[in-house]
């Protein structure tokens, strides 16, 4: 298994209306246990390349690859119920349903006792326990989060694709989020992750991509890019020069 | 004219399915080398409209075969109203302004020739006759002095109707009614006039409801009624709303004397309520006359179409033809105002009895060229305008029986006018 | 008072079976199905067929329910009824809307749906004629609870009731108790995240369809139980349903349950207050005032 990537990207250009790619030619690769973060300006199609994974987009050409069997153009509810878990920005809990309603939605897709692995989400989310039978609607945006973590979890992914899931957070309740995604790699989830606060996130990572204008512009060693001065200047709250600065597409 | 408002959500789909049909105004004799121009505006494009124009045509040329007006042919151009009031008047004014006619003929809807009359007949000074608008809204412009006595109808109005259901109530012997009243221009006529007429009979009318189209339900209506508790109900209702309204009303408790307008005279009313309610129903309608002359005009319109004369207002526009080419005769000059003021002298109760035939017709001219009045007798019977252009007809009591409609009483058009006389005391 | 109440309920509460499927729909697909309505007339006309059907199988299921005027072969053929409705208007949305979900805007759906709605109409027209009937000709009377103040019920009329809140009932259950209910809440809520959350979009759409097709027809054969059965029942029923459902707030089930009380209630007070005549208003009174007080209706969420 360790010598497979839990998810090899390449050469994959896609966007939402057919003909208009938002990404072009990206090539993305998170393996084992591996925190991968994708960081870049606003516009550069970072969500873009998240959702053409997750299946919701129209893929013009390249192949993505999940634990080496191809998925490219799989359903998206196909894809989720076979080990790849996907967390939205927004809107990703169901607001009208109670905490509990939606853990069982979402544990439903593995073929196992639903209820066991929901135990385990809230031994994992003790905050959850508490707000079990509120309506996701009520909780509070740190709360909102951490029960999509469950949602995505609960089926036992072995690919979890995170869209920000520190927008909109207060500070601490952004660093308790990310701060519990090494314990979840650790047995072996490969998670690939979008920020935009990308000091946190290379922090975190193990590698990061950097993308501009969807296309790849920078990959490496986390650590090391949060020691590159150019990038650094550019991405990593530095002013920005105006030659480097990218456009929003 | 309540036959043809029954038809037209059919009528109106054929005329889209079908490419309107044009009646050439051809005159099979053409008698002499000039020509006198009328206008006709007359739905041809529907169903029940073109038997109208029809008949209209037939009429012209059994007048010109007997040699015409004042030696010339009649040529009637005729214009498809397509029952839209803007298409009416579009046409009517072709017909004034291009064709220069002193006489107009139509339309068939209220709708369509009240808009005629006010913005195209009356401001050229044109006669208009129609055969089949029935609103009393004519009758008060009429009164009101605005149709310069340039407008006549051979349509008996929903005036005459009303009078008669409460007729029907009186005769029954009912001492309180609730109305329940389509909630449209003809319902809303008959309705308020039913109400006040009962009322001078001293009939308590204990409510009257407003029924409108295509509603989901009409209980709220009915208990609205039912709490007056009356004694009887009169309805003026088409079947569609009229079977949903009569059986809420009977299986609330509501009671069975009913008396209804002539919409309700049909097969799929009785059957869509049920004929073991409607035993104490009695309805009413108009009539035509039962006179020689208007079996005559049943004769001759079976020997040209091969067909009885059923269609809406086919005796109607066969006389407004007949009436008005006699006034042109009768007339010194062709303008509208000189042919209007004679159409009393063709039509005159005193006069001397012409039939609408070719013998008739021969002597109506010698009459007319002596200056004597004549006492037009045709389709309808013995045409008499009042001092507004509206005539009466005579009219019927009927029931349902098993299998149709039975008439119950005949009251003939002397007995009407009576009535209508005292109601207006 | 009493009655206009009663009356207003027990309209209410056919128009809140029909304003749920109508609502679902709306949601779910994003669009305003002129068509529902239609689905109401279906149901009902398929079960006065299958009515006729069973009748002439069985003399036991001549015999009538209890108290009602329903015979047990119009029960069984009501059921019938449901399954076909609902069977039809999956169909209707793999041949017309399907497609156009993927090619058009939302606006060429609703002209589809007005154009399905025609169809509906004209074939049940051509089918079974364009007179009212009934499903028994003999007429109920009702009953007189109580003098003064008025109220008169039919024994049909408390089965109408008693059914609807049933059904009512039994899909509340559904929806918050199974896995199917959550699924369905989950594509009404957003589609998106149900397929991420493993949800088949294109199964759950067709559930959905045949739920309100299903809800539908028993609401078809309760208006025309209480009524009359007419080709144009369903165009005389739209606007209330629409009504209800966007009073309700779109995609609400409780709302448009609320909706529909709401409006049947209104229809039937407001002529203690309004001539008959103006009696059409009211559901437009009603979606007016209501947009401008809460414009994502009475339980609607705001996108």
């Amino acid at each position: 298994m360790s010598s497979v990537a839990r998810l090899d990207v390449s050469e994959l250009t896609a966007g939402y209306v057919a003909g208009m790619p938002i990404i072009s030619s990206i090539d993305v690769t998170v393996g084992v246990g591996e925190i991968v973060a994708v960081i870049g300006p606003n516009g550069a199609g970072k969500s873009t390349l998240l959702k053409a994974i997750a299946g919701l987009c129209h893929i013009e050409s390249g192949a993505i690859h999940v634990d080496g069997t191809e998925v490219t153009g799989i359903r998206t509810d196909k894809l989720t119920r076979s080990g790849i878990a996907f967390v939205p920005q927004i809107e990703n809990i169901f607001r009208s349903m109670t905490v509990e309603q939606n853990l069982i939605l979402a544990g439903r897709r593995c073929d196992k006792q639903a209820s066991s692995h929901v135990e385990k989400m809230l031994s994992l989310f003790p905050l959850l326990k508490k707000t079990y039978k509120k309506r996701a609607g009520e909780l509070s945006g740190g709360q909102r989060q951490f029960l999509a973590l469950a949602m995505a979890l609960v089926a036992e992914p072995g690919l979890l694709l995170l869209d920000e899931p520190t927008a909109g957070l207060a500070p601490i309740a952004g660093q308790e989020v990310l701060s519990i995604l090494r314990e979840i790699a650790n047995p072996g989830v490969g998670i690939l992750l979008v920020e935009q606060n990308a000091k946190a996130a290379l922090g975190l990572a193990d590698r990061a991509y950097v993308l501009a204008d969807g296309h790849n512009q920078h990959e490496g060693e986390a650590r090391a890019m949060l020691s590159d001065p150019v990038l650094g200047e550019i991405y990593l709250g530095g002013r920005r020069r105006g030659d480097h600065a990218a456009k929003p597409v | 004219m309540r036959k043809v408002n029954l038809l037209s959500p059919r009528a109106a789909l054929l005329s889209l399915l079908l490419p309107a049909i044009w009646i050439s105004p051809t005159s099979t004799v053409l008698a002499a080398d000039c020509e006198t121009k009328i206008g006709a505006v007359l739905p041809t494009s529907v169903d029940w409209g073109r038997p109208i124009a029809e008949t209209a045509q037939f009429a012209v040329d059994l007048f010109n075969e007997s040699g015409g007006v004042k030696g010339c042919d009649i040529d009637m151009v005729l214009r498809d109203s397509q029952v839209d009031p803007k298409i009416g008047v579009d046409a009517a004014k072709a017909l004034v302004d291009l064709d220069k006619v002193p006489l107009l003929l139509g339309a068939v809807s209220s709708g369509v020739s009240m808009p005629i009359l006010t913005s195209v007949t009356v401001p050229s000074g044109v006669m208009q006759m129609s055969c089949c608008s029935s609103s009393t809204g004519f009758t008060d412009v009429a009164a009101e002095g605005k149709t310069n006595g340039l407008w006549f109808r051979t349509f008996a109005t929903t005036r005459n109707q009303a009078a008669v259901a409460a007729k029907l109530v009186q005769d029954k012997g009912y001492k309180s009614v609730g109305i329940f009243y389509k909630n449209d221009d003809w319902g809303q006529d008959i309705g308020k006039l039913v109400k006040a007429d009962l009322e001078k009979l001293g009939i308590t009318v204990t409510t009257s409801v407003a029924i409108n189209d295509a509603q989901p339900s009409y209980r709220a209506e009915v208990t609205e009624a039912l709490k007056t508790k009356p004694e009887a109900v009169y309805m003026a209702l088409y079947p569609a709303e009229g079977i949903s309204v009569t059986r809420e009303w009977v299986s609330l408790g509501g009671t069975q004397k009913m008396v209804v307008a002539n919409s309700l005279k049909s097969d799929e009313y009785r059957d869509g309520v049920g004929f073991q309610y409607l035993s104490d129903v009695i309805g009413h309608d108009s009539a035509p006359p039962r006179t020689d002359s208007a079996d005559s005009f049943t004769a001759m319109y079976k020997e040209k179409f091969d067909s009885e004369p059923n269609g809406p207002g086919l005796p109607n526009i066969f006389d407004a033809v007949m009436i008005s080419l006699l006034a042109m005769e009768a007339a010194p000059e062709l303008t509208g105002a000189a042919i209007a003021a004679q159409v009393g002298k063709v039509t005159d109760p005193s006069g001397t009895p012409v039939n609408a035939d070719a013998a008739g017709l021969k002597e109506a001219r010698a009459l007319l060229a002596d200056g004597k009045s004549l006492s037009y007798q045709g389709a309808t019977g013995a045409v008499v305008f009042d001092a507004n252009g509206d005539v009466s007809a005579p009219a019927v009591a009927w029931t349902f029986t098993e299998d149709g409609t039975a008439e119950a009483a005949y009251y003939p058009l002397a007995d009407v006018d009576t009535f209508i006389a005292t109601l207006s005391k | 008072m009493l009655q206009s109440l009663f009356d207003g309920i027990l309209v209410g509460s056919v128009l809140a079976l029909g304003a749920i499927g109508l609502t679902l729909i709306m949601h779910i697909l994003r669009f305003a199905n002129f068509s529902h309505a239609e689905l109401l007339s279906l149901g009902a006309y398929f079960a006065l067929t299958f009515d006729a059907v069973f009748g002439a199988v069985s003399n036991v299921l001549v015999q009538k329910l209890p108290w009602l005027s329903v015979t047990w072969s119009l029960a069984c053929a009501v059921l019938i009824a449901m399954a076909l409705t609902g069977a039809t208007a999956a169909i209707i949305d793999l041949l017309v809307f399907r497609r156009l979900r993927r090619l058009a805007g939302p606006l060429t759906m609703v002209f589809a749906s007005f154009g399905v709605s025609l169809i509906v109409r004209n074939v049940i027209g051509l089918v079974y004629g364009l007179r009212s009937t009934h499903y028994n000709n003999d007429i109920v009377f009702a009953m007189m609870i109580s003098a003064d103040p008025l109220l008169l019920v039919k024994a049909d009329q408390i089965f109408i009731m008693c059914l609807a809140l049933v059904i009512m009932v039994a899909l509340h259950l559904v929806l918050t108790r199974t896995s199917i209910g959550y699924t369905l809440l989950a594509v009404s809520e957003n589609p998106t995240l149900a397929q991420v959350n493993g949800i088949n979009l294109g199964a759950t759409v067709r559930l959905a369809w045949m739920l309100g097709g299903g809800l539908a027809a028993i609401a078809g054969f309760c208006y025309a139980l209480n009524n009359q059965l007419s080709p144009v029942m369903g165009r005389d029923l739209v606007l209330s349903l629409f009504a209800a459902a966007i009073v309700g707030g779109i995609g609400s089930i409780y709302g448009a349950v609320l909706g529909g009380l709401i409006v049947g209630l209104a229809s039937s007070l407001a002529l203690i207050i309004i001539p008959a005549g103006y009696k059409p208003a009211i559901p437009f009174l009603i979606i007016l005032a209501t947009l401008y007080v809460r414009p994502n209706g009475l339980f609607g969420q705001s996108r």
